[in-house]
């Protein structure tokens, strides 16, 4: 029986980085939008 | 409602529904039984690829058509897709490496795909940079158009540099000739992905667009008054 590889912490790595890139570019283009 | 704000409420939705995405593809997308949970990375890695492909091809079509009719509404709209477009190629960039060493036990490989991804990046950044070092606006729309036009012509190499070259990255399984080899469920996760991240392109790119314009009122006022101390 094949059994799956263990390699949960790469995949969370790969979402929490693209959630912090994706965040911190819209936060950036929101206080530049919004800067007076 | 201005630009900017419309802009922001796009991005603001777009951001909810790829939490969404997120809650789908963790917990009820099936795990591939030969790669494991890494093979998710898949659901954010071929979208952002997508993202990053889309917005070089949008600064090409908008540097053609600044060319073509000289309209600065045309530069504006390529610039604003080729700093959305870095934003996407970095998240290609970090989360393909984090899928490819537990997959292909190594971090990156100098092979035609993964190179001319980084290409893409660089010619990003170099169309940034040009566009930073080049104050004239006649002289730096003309500019970055031909940059602009070298990165479109990238696109079709990326694409089908799996078919032309010997490579470890997959070959496409959605965007192909014939039907998607993906089971039902995973298919609908990276749609519904797809989706969230045009999604997020277009509510970026109206943000971007709006930050040239205010930058463009803010340089006009400034040459005013500078125009009212020489008087």
């Amino acid at each position: 029986m094949l059994e799956v590889p263990q390699n949960g912490g790469y995949m969370v790595a790969a979402y929490v980085v693209t959630a912090v890139i994706l965040l911190g570019y819209a936060l950036s283009l929101y206080r530049r939008t919004t800067k007076p | 409602m201005t630009l900017a704000q419309r802009g922001g409420w796009i991005t603001g939705i777009g951001l909810a529904l790829l939490a969404a995405v997120y809650v789908r593809a963790l917990a009820f997308t099936p795990v591939e039984r030969f790669q494991g949970p890494a093979q998710k990375i898949f659901y954010l890695h071929v979208p952002a690829a997508w993202s990053a492909m889309l917005s070089m091809g949008l600064v090409g079509l908008g540097s053609i058509l600044y060319l073509l009719v000289r309209d600065a509404r045309f530069d504006r709209f390529a610039a604003a897709s080729a700093e959305v477009g870095t934003a996407f190629s970095l998240v290609m960039l970090t989360t393909g490496p984090i899928w490819a060493k537990p997959i292909w036990g190594t971090w990156w490989t100098w092979d035609a795909r993964l190179t001319l991804t980084l290409f893409l990046f660089f010619l990003f950044i170099g169309y940034l940079l040009l566009r930073g070092a080049v104050t004239e606006p006649g002289l730096r729309a003309r500019y970055s158009a031909v940059l602009g036009i070298c990165g479109l012509v990238l696109l079709p190499f990326i694409h089908l540099s799996v078919y032309l070259f010997r490579t470890l990255h997959p070959q496409p399984i959605v965007l192909k000739p014939s039907a998607p080899s993906l089971p039902g469920s995973m298919l609908v996760t990276l749609l519904a992905s797809f989706a969230v991240f045009t999604l997020l392109y277009v509510g970026f790119v109206m943000q971007r667009y709006a930050v040239s314009l205010l930058r463009e009122a803010r340089a006009g006022e400034g040459e005013g008054e500078g125009e009212g101390d020489h008087a």
